[in-house]
């Protein structure tokens, strides 16, 4: 065996090798982070022992903007917050400033809007499987299973309202408009397809041996660790609390249809998965109700004005986003335009927790502990 | 005195907490979802450590802090708690007087708070005495400027051709 | 094989004029300018054409995107990755590192945070390189524009050859996007080195 010459410099002391940290920059533009995120880690080894996450890359003013625009334009801004589930921003926001207002909404247009709120947090827990299979490592399938899917509530959401991702459709006070005559069978269709491709995921993914081995104990969570940095969500019902803001503060018709709480047991990343898979399924359960349940009446409150003013009143108002407690903090002191509206975002609190949980594990597992939180760095950066 | 009139000075759950913690001073309202106490930022460390720690209260869950610009009556700041164990929900409110807009931070009880405190911090120029890390969070690090405070104005748009002069829009 | 079809027959072609009626001034068919014909088949099955169109069929063939998704936009445009809008059928391949790609897409709104990343990611890229700005956003700062830490569009830090409008664009509109910018790529092939 050779010796070469550097092997015997200085810096080598007699108990081995001595070495320095590395800093790694998981950059803004990163294939596994989703969406302008960036962390700097400090690595021994594959062995990360600091994680320091960098936010604001997409910081583009929803909170001063609303602040601009009167109550009818703001919505368009905050459906771009959760872009991967935009109905579920705009009932938030339309709740906040109902309440406001005491604003009544017709039970037709809450059944319709419950309807398509879930529609997207199915779409966005498929987008959560597509790239979570992907960081996992199969690379592309999960991803075309998942947007196939996708595709699908897409087209449903174009036929109601004329636009896939963020249709507007819905109003302080209801819903803009009626739904389409054929409505009620290709919603059917689709929450046919919906089974299946949960099916699909679920055969392609949970019993995978290398996706298990993957997952499973990798950063568990304690209960008391999740409440205390104000994590909600399936990451926080992974841990055993069945927690759902549906069941606890319940709000429009959640109390008239019956669905579970799927919860994990320890709390790591595998249980995250399971409870957003079994959630998607008690999501398409909810809508099958719905179109059972939804009476026939007025879709938007009659007496509103065009011009909607309000005097001083603040609200508070909260919904089970699809990453979790999804609020709306509202205050108005007269006038069309709010005075204040501030989100209270899901992936902003759940991504606070991410260096306590990265930190001890292989850089490899940073990139599956990052996915796992499923973060919208629309709602993390406002 | 003028609290005992129609109303009850203690709406709803602020009356738990005026029965658990006697000693805080606070005035209590109710907005149109939760009920808000007004504390002075003094007796804040001491009244959330009272709603944490009392059996009663148990609000171990800080939702949401937001940072409020009152331009003459000074810089707010707002709290939101929740307890899970007995499922009730509490706003705070801080009123900072204009010129010194001094809070005291709350990360030593909730480990959430860090974040909010720093966006808070950044966008209106409120200081939370104790804040580990209090740096910029959406903000790039060196930029000292408070968007969300009401004198900071947007940002002009411009507009690149000549759609002043003429009516908009295509003609076909 | 009857004597009709022996080789080296010539079949008479008559000469046939439709009756256009009143159209016939207009319908007249006019001598066509000077062209340059793309390539000239010089043997069966042997085409000559020049070397800048070879390379320009190449480039508008095989266009690689950087996968650079910055917000809303990226949700369409991966999706017209996928199956359903398949962008591979052209040869669009998504690839994540910009050493090894040609196109840049910038899907979302830039902030003055991300500005100097997207600009060290533009320089990274060698060239022939393209930018398609996705979306309302890119182009001039979109909804947000009003905001101070919005930049105004991407056109104010890198040069940008194809705008596709929209909020988001469907994924429809970034393939026409994708054409535009490869007919771009035929027509001025000898202007890109």
């Amino acid at each position: 065996m050779t010796i070469w010459p550097e092997a015997q410099a200085e810096h080598l002391d007699t108990e081995g090798f001595s070495t320095v940290d590395m800093t790694i920059n998981v950059g803004p533009q990163h294939p596994a982070t989703h969406g302008v995120f960036r962390m700097v880690l400090t690595v021994d080894g594959e062995l990360v022992t600091s994680c320091v996450p960098y936010i604001g890359y997409l910081h583009r003013g929803l909170e001063k903007l609303s602040e601009a625009n009167d109550y009818r334009q703001a919505m368009g801004f905050w459906d771009r917050t959760d872009y991967l589930a935009g109905l579920l921003c705009e009932q938030a926001y339309c709740m906040a400033v109902e309440k406001l207002a005491n604003i009544e909404v017709p039970e037709r247009a809450e059944y319709i809007r419950v309807m398509l709120a879930e529609l997207s947090r199915i779409s966005s827990h498929f987008m959560f499987l597509g790239a979570f299979g992907a960081d996992v490592g199969s690379f592309g399938t999960s991803f075309v299973y998942a947007f196939r899917e996708r595709e699908r509530i897409y087209d449903l959401f174009e036929e109601v309202s004329g636009d896939r991702m963020f249709p507007t459709y819905l109003r302080p006070g209801g819903v803009a408009m009626d739904l389409p005559e054929n409505f009620e069978k290709r919603c059917r269709e689709v929450v046919g397809n919906i089974y299946q491709g949960l099916e699909d995921l679920d055969g392609l993914l949970t019993g995978n041996e290398i996706f298990v081995e993957r997952c499973r104990r990798l950063a568990p969570m304690t209960t008391e660790r999740a409440i205390n940095w104000g994590v909600t969500g399936p990451v926080l019902r992974s841990t055993g609390l069945a927690w759902d803001v549906r069941k606890a503060e319940p709000y429009s018709i959640y109390p008239q249809v019956k669905f579970d709480i799927p919860t994990g047991v320890e709390g790591d990343i595998f249980d995250r998965f399971f409870v957003r898979l079994s959630e998607a399924y008690q999501s398409a359960k909810i809508i099958e109700q719905c179109l059972d349940q939804i009476p026939d009446g007025p879709v938007l409150n009659p007496g509103l004005p065009k011009n909607l003013r309000i005097d001083n009143a603040e609200a508070y108002a909260r919904i089970e986003g699809s990453k979790g407690e999804y609020g709306v903090y509202a205050m108005a002191r007269g006038g069309n335009k709010a005075y204040r509206m501030k989100l209270r975002s899901p992936s902003f609190c759940n991504l606070s927790a991410l260096s306590e949980m990265i930190v001890g594990h292989y850089v490899a597992d940073a990139v599956l502990i990052l996915g796992s939180l499923d973060i919208v760095l629309g709602e993390v950066d406002k | 005195m003028t609290q005992e009139q129609a109303a009850p000075a203690y709406p709803g759950t602020a009356a738990l907490v005026h029965a658990a913690l006697p000693g805080v001073p606070f005035a209590a309202t109710e907005t149109k979802t939760d009920v808000d106490l007004r504390v002075a930022p003094a007796n804040l460390l001491a009244l959330v450590e009272g709603l944490k720690a009392h059996q009663d209260l148990a609000f171990d869950y800080l939702r949401n802090i937001v940072g409020l610009d009152m331009l003459e009556d000074g810089l707010w700041v707002k709290y939101q708690f929740y307890s899970f164990k007995h499922g009730h929900a509490l706003q705070v409110t801080v009123a900072t007087p204009p010129g010194n807009p001094h809070v005291p931070t709350l990360t030593g009880l909730y480990a959430g708070a860090n974040w909010h405190e720093r966006e808070a911090a950044e966008m209106f120029g409120l200081v939370f005495d104790g804040h580990p890390n209090p740096r910029n969070l959406l903000l790039e690090d060196d930029l000292r400027i408070h968007p969300l405070l009401k004198a900071h104005p947007l940002q002009p748009i411009e507009i690149v051709q000549g759609i002043e002069e003429g009516k908009a829009g295509f003609e076909f | 094989m009857s004597e009709a079809n022996a080789p080296g027959t010539v079949f008479p072609v008559p000469l046939y004029v439709p009756d256009f009626g009143g159209e016939a001034e207009r319908l007249r068919p006019v001598d066509p300018p000077d062209l340059h014909a793309a390539y000239r088949i010089v043997l069966p099955g042997v085409m000559q054409t020049g070397v800048d169109t070879i390379f320009a069929l190449s480039r508008k063939s095989s266009l690689w995107p950087l996968t650079f998704g910055l917000a809303c936009c990226a949700i369409e445009m991966i999706g017209s990755f996928m199956a359903n809008h398949d962008l591979d059928r052209f040869g669009i391949v998504p690839f994540p590192s910009p050493r090894q790609s040609d196109v840049m897409i910038i899907s979302g709104t830039v902030t003055k945070k991300m500005a100097p990343a997207i600009k060290l990611l533009y320089e990274q890229m060698p060239n022939p390189k393209f930018v398609i700005s996705m979306g309302a956003c890119a182009t001039n700062g979109g909804p947000y524009t009003a905001y101070d830490r919005v930049l105004q569009g991407v056109d104010k830090i890198i040069p940008v050859d194809v705008y596709v409008p929209g909020c988001p664009p469907r994924p429809e509109a970034l393939i026409e996007g994708m054409m535009a910018l490869q007919r771009k790529i035929m027509e001025s092939k000898k202007a890109i080195g």
